[in-house]
């Protein structure tokens, strides 16, 4: 393992490896509130939070130096099964071997995240599905209805054109809109009168 | 992105590479799965690579193995770049 400068942002990152492997391995077993109420007992203040990001990096820290060692392990097996590879060579196949594993554990994870992704995807097309299909069961009922209303208005005039009372509405000498409030009130009584005023809506067909 | 976002992405991928003091580097899709639980997860390998040169020319960031391809090139954290993290956390 490289042994280079060793972080010093966290207590607990710069704590010895045993340290640091004793506090992972509890963590196994027991919550972060626990845990911090165990090193808070053994001297060391520290706050869950703090806990938490620790055991992510401490997990992936190790991984990667176990990595680093099944990739070493490899590459002596490598070397005394084929002499004749150079060590650049090998340097290559350990780090394209190490790239790979480096990869591999989290790639589960990535696959469940891309899972999760899709499947939230798919639940998302199904309701844009229903509403598109609410709407058009209401563009359907809609059509329908004008379809209704158009042929029932042209029923009406058939029916009022033959009437002499309609006639002679038609013919005052009064303006279109008070010929409209006369044949409504002729023919629909006071169920104009309350669709006029709001209180209720005349229905077509309804005399 | 903008100066601020760039920097902040930047730190990230140094803190990914800071999680690995092994002698071998991090490929960018290795990069790009960790960036997440730093505010990253969307990254792109092209965002990476772009960034992680930048931080190569800082000197914070080593590429190991220059003769390897291009697409298999991996990096990893100097002891400037680790000197680097210490002074902003």
């Amino acid at each position: 393992m490289n042994q280079r400068k060793v972080r010093t942002d966290s207590k607990l990152k710069t704590l010895p490896e045993e340290r640091q492997s004793a506090i992972a391995e509890y963590l196994q077993g027991h919550s972060l509130a626990d845990t911090a109420a165990w090193l808070r007992a053994d001297g060391l203040v520290t706050s869950s939070a703090a806990l938490s990001e620790f055991l992510s990096w401490y997990r992936l820290r190790r991984q990667f130096q176990e990595d680093e060692s099944t990739t070493e392990t490899l590459l002596e097996q490598l070397k005394a099964q084929i002499p004749d590879l150079t060590e650049e060579q090998l340097d290559e196949l350990g780090q394209r071997t190490f790239s790979l594993l480096a990869i591999r554990d989290k790639d589960l994870s990535g696959f469940v995240q891309v899972r999760s992704a899709r499947a939230r995807g798919q639940i998302e097309k199904a309701k844009i599905q229903l509403r598109e299909a609410a709407e058009a069961r209401l563009r359907e009922g809609l059509k329908l209805q004008q379809e209704k209303f158009r042929r029932e208005t042209v029923e009406l005039f058939v029916e009022w054109s033959a009437e002499e009372r309609s006639k002679t509405i038609l013919a005052l000498p009064i303006s279109n809109k008070q010929k409209i409030e006369e044949l409504g009130r002729y023919h629909f009584g006071e169920l104009w009168e309350l669709g006029s005023s709001g209180e209720g809506r005349v229905e077509y067909g309804e005399k | 992105m903008n100066a601020e976002q760039k920097e902040l992405f930047r730190k990230a991928i140094l803190q990914v590479l800071d999680l690995n003091r092994t002698r071998f580097g991090l490929p960018p899709t290795a990069i790009r799965l960790h960036l997440g639980q730093f505010g990253f997860p969307g990254a792109s390998v092209e965002q990476i690579r772009e960034e992680v040169d930048y931080l190569v020319g800082k000197n914070l960031v080593e590429e190991v193995l220059k003769t390897i391809s291009r697409e298999n090139r991996a990096w990893r954290i100097t002891d400037a770049g680790i000197a680097f993290l210490d002074g902003q956390l």
